[in-house]
């Protein structure tokens, strides 16, 4: 097993993820990804709508979203939330098959994409960027995973 | 690579398997759907969404082979090629499933699973036609045109700092046009972006150098950090542009890049292109348009299975069973108590701690009586489980022998214990494939009977007291009599005079005799003869029957009647001789009385009248070679399927509910019984296993039954 040196926020926290996925499966596989990079998943949901409620309550610093789901897709939930919350950062994740929908998700304000199936090291690398300066690599004193 | 536990992951693939089995029966429900409406474009969308989260799945979960092919099958769910291959693609999607299906159970089993040859073929076939109409054409005109050089220039002499920016895009990254997308946001957000090629409407997978020219304020590290864009960009290259410079020569490389692997093409091969461009555009124009509205159709419907799942519970079902047992015995405890408080009752009738008594096991039974029922609730699931596999064996079915055949399915919302729903799915595929190929006739014959050309089989479950009766129905042509007693007579089955005297109950029961099948000739479907005394068998294991009505020209229905569970019954009790027997009550029609004079022999049948009916009657106490010497007796009149006779007993009993106790094979050396039971009191009691009760002693040959 991998493993990645934990990223924490800036102020020292734990960077705080909600991950939307309509597979059970799916959003269980990207949360021990994020949970192992030192994460915490603040919120779950398999639908667009239920995306958009979840952020507004748990204000994550980073979303992982999922293409293609049903009741509201992910693209229009990421607009959405950007509508309201134009600092949220959203990672798209999707499969080769949904280039057009990642463009328009890119397009309305999505940070990212990561390509299914998702390959940690990857999300690992596409979330220090997307986190930017609002995160940094924890000192090894509490890195244990 | 394996990321998880060892823990983690096993619990990871049991929920993969589960759902993606539910995947697999969507996906059979939706290539139906398909194969019913090709062009529409919403069906589509869900076939695809299946796939792709079946993909996603597999692929998580390392099962590569099953994710590629899944990935291959995606790819040509495309609006463009749903178009022109029609039907076709609904076939590919449909023998996707059954391999996918395989592959899963492989997978289930550690295996090497199948490399689905046949899927990969179809899958290329599909693709060989409309390749041609997805390459993208004409690049040529995303040359940095010279507004843009303007621009540049201007920026330039206003004092701005312009850094012109390359990146090479990261060889794995399949999704250009998502990559060429990120490219654009970002050099948005290091500064005001004046030319960047090619342009932005590029979805070309050709591309892998971008070069762009961006006014920013922020330092040249700055930017090429921001660039570096993980999983998307391999290399950047930033440099502060000094003069107004002349792009030209960099960019002629990229367009000769872009546009080399179209150069072979004739002229009039690309103006064909342009139109097939021009019609595949349309296509996917149509469907962004149709998801605003599909978006409020999904609106109302439930929430998806997976969505739902986290409220389930995944219990083994031997911890079920183990409880269900339990609760078995308490019922036995429940009546010993009760036996006690009657003894007691009748010592001390003046005692007022009876009423407590009483009471107390009022309210006991009360609880004992629902505690059981939720306990069997937790086994019951209703039979659309079992229901919903059929659409697509009768489509196979009919397909495979040009027949049209239409599934009408009620009652699904029944519900029947697991375990008897799990060995129901057999002998019910039988009949259904068998009501396809047999009871239905060809469109031609039909039209010829004045019948609609299309048949219809009909699924049906509902409760019957303690029972649960599944029918299966054709409209077809019925069984035919005489065809199956000429076979019967010519297998040696029976006797050519013995044929007059069987009644239209028994002639019809000759079909599940072994080896006996009235097809004119063996098909790949049915038609080996080894099918119908399967079904019967593995009813009576139910301590279910099955019974046939038929019409000819007009039809059969086939009856299967289950318990409710297996593991408590309702049972009449009697004696014979010494011994305590039990049969289901289910199967208890009435019960009479009668004395030795009023009996008959007919044929070597013992019968006595019953109102206005002739019934046969079996007695008991010569399976134990003892001579009956009572005048008067009862008779309990039973029926097994379609079938009734009399049961001569010496005492009743009583009703009881039976907790049934199975019995090894070797402790009891006949099938006459089919397990036992204990009593309040202690008493062992034996459950009669009625069929073969009736097969040793009626003597009656060819029931059919195992005799």
């Amino acid at each position: 097993m991998e493993t990645f040196p934990i990223l924490i926020r800036k102020d020292g926290m734990p960077i705080r993820y909600l991950v939307v996925d309509d597979s059970v499966f799916a959003r269980k596989n990207v949360a021990k990804m994020v949970e192992a990079f030192g994460g915490e998943i603040v919120g779950e949901a398999g639908d667009g709508c239920t995306a958009i409620t979840e952020y507004d309550r748990t204000t994550p610093d980073m979303v992982l979203m999922d293409i293609t789901m049903p009741q509201m897709e992910g693209i229009e939930a990421a607009e959405r939330i950007v509508r309201s919350h134009p600092n949220a950062r959203i990672v798209m994740v999707s499969s080769v098959g949904y280039q057009e929908n990642i463009v328009a998700a890119l397009q309305k304000g999505a940070r990212h994409f990561v390509q299914k199936p998702v390959k940690s090291e990857i999300l690992y690398e596409v979330i220090k960027y997307v986190m930017g300066d609002d995160a940094a690599v924890a000192t090894p004193t509490a890195q244990e995973s | 690579m394996n990321f998880f536990s060892d823990d983690h992951a096993a619990e990871l693939r049991e929920l993969f398997f589960e759902s993606a089995t539910e995947l697999l029966q969507t996906l059979n429900e939706e290539g139906l759907e398909l194969e019913k409406r090709p062009e529409d474009q919403e069906v589509l969308r869900q076939v695809r969404r299946t796939v792709h989260t079946l993909k996603g799945d597999s692929a998580a979960c390392g099962y590569t082979e099953l994710s590629e092919l899944a990935h291959a099958l995606e790819d040509v769910l495309r609006p463009d090629i749903a178009a022109v291959s029609k039907a076709a693609l609904a076939e590919v999607v449909l023998i996707a499933a059954d391999t996918f299906s395989s592959m899963l159970s492989a997978y289930r089993g550690s295996l090497q699973p199948p490399a689905g040859e046949e899927l990969k073929e179809q899958i290329v076939s599909l693709t060989k036609k409309p390749a041609n109409t997805v390459r993208y054409k004409l690049q040529a005109r995303f040359v940095w045109s010279e507004y843009e050089q303007m621009v540049v220039a201007d920026a330039l002499g206003r004092g701005e700092t312009v850094y012109n920016v390359a990146f090479s895009i990261e060889p794995q990254c399949p999704m250009r046009g998502a990559a060429m997308q990120l490219i654009r946001n970002v050099l948005q957000d290091c500064g005001k972006l004046l030319a960047v090629a090619p342009d932005q409407s590029t979805l070309s997978n050709d591309l892998d150098v971008v070069e762009a020219a961006i006014a920013s304020d922020n330092s040249e590290e700055w930017i090429a950090k921001k660039c570096r864009i993980p999983s998307v960009v391999a290399e950047v290259l930033v440099q502060k542009a000094g003069q107004a410079q002349e792009p030209a020569d960099d960019v002629l490389d990229i367009v000769r890049h872009v546009t080399t692997p179209q150069e072979d093409g004739t002229e009039t091969v690309i103006r064909a292109e342009e139109t097939l461009v021009e019609s595949a555009a349309r296509e996917v124009a149509t469907p962004r348009a149709e998801n605003a509205n599909s978006q409020i159709a999904n609106d109302t419907q439930p929430a998806s299975f997976a969505s739902m799942s986290e409220t389930l519970l995944r219990v083994d079902a031997e911890k079920i069973d183990s409880v269900l047992n339990l609760v078995g015995e308490l019922i036995i405890a429940k009546s010993m108590l009760h036996q006690a408080i009657n003894e007691f009752e009748k010592r001390h009738p003046k005692d007022p701690l009876k009423m407590r008594f009483s009471d107390a096991m009022a309210f006991q039974a009360r609880i004992m009586n629902d505690l059981q029922k939720s306990v069997m609730k937790i086994r019951m699931v209703p039979v659309e489980h079992l229901f919903r596999r059929f659409p697509r064996v009768v489509r196979d079915v009919a397909k495979s022998c040009g027949k049209e055949v239409n599934l009408v399915v009620t009652g699904q919302d029944t519900d029947l214990d697991k375990s008897i729903l799990d060995m129901l799915a057999e002998p019910l595929a039988h009949l259904v494939r068998n009501a396809v190929d047999h009871g239905i006739e060809s469109p031609a014959e039909r039209i010829n009977d004045g019948k609609p050309a299309q048949g219809t089989v009909t699924l049906d479950a509902y409760h019957q007291g303690n029972e649960i009766v599944i029918e299966v129905t054709d409209d077809g042509r019925g069984i035919d009599r005489e065809k199956l007693i000429a076979k019967a007579v010519e297998r040696g089955l029976i006797k050519h005079g013995d044929a007059v005297v069987l009644g239209e109950i028994e002639t019809n029961n000759l079909i599940f005799h072994p080896g006996l099948s009235t097809a004119q000739e063996v098909t790949s479907i049915s038609g080996r003869g080894v099918g119908m005394d399967v079904v019967k068998t593995v009813l009576e294991k139910l301590k279910g029957t099955v019974s046939i009505r038929t019409t000819a020209g007009k039809g059969t229905t086939f009856f299967l009647k289950v318990p409710l569970t297996l593991a408590i019954i309702k049972a009449l009790l009697f004696r014979v001789g010494d011994r305590l027997y039990a049969v289901p009550l289910a199967s208890v029609v009435e019960i009479t009385r009668t004395t030795q004079g009023a009996l008959h022999r007919v044929d070597q049948h013992e019968v006595m009248q019953l109102r206005n009916e002739v019934l046969a009657l079996l007695h008991l106490h010569r399976l134990e070679k003892e001579q009956a010497e009572t005048g008067k007796m009862f008779v309990v009149v039973i029926s097994t399927g379609e079938r009734k006779f009399g049961l001569v007993v010496d005492h009743l009993v009583g009703e009881e509910e039976l907790v049934i106790k199975a019995m090894d094979d070797h402790l009891v050396a006949t099938d006459l019984v089919s397990g036992a039971s204990i009593l309040g009191d202690g008493t062992v009691v034996l459950i009669l296993n009625l069929s073969s009760v009736v097969a040793k002693l009626g003597k009656l040959q060819m029931v059919g039954a195992t005799a």
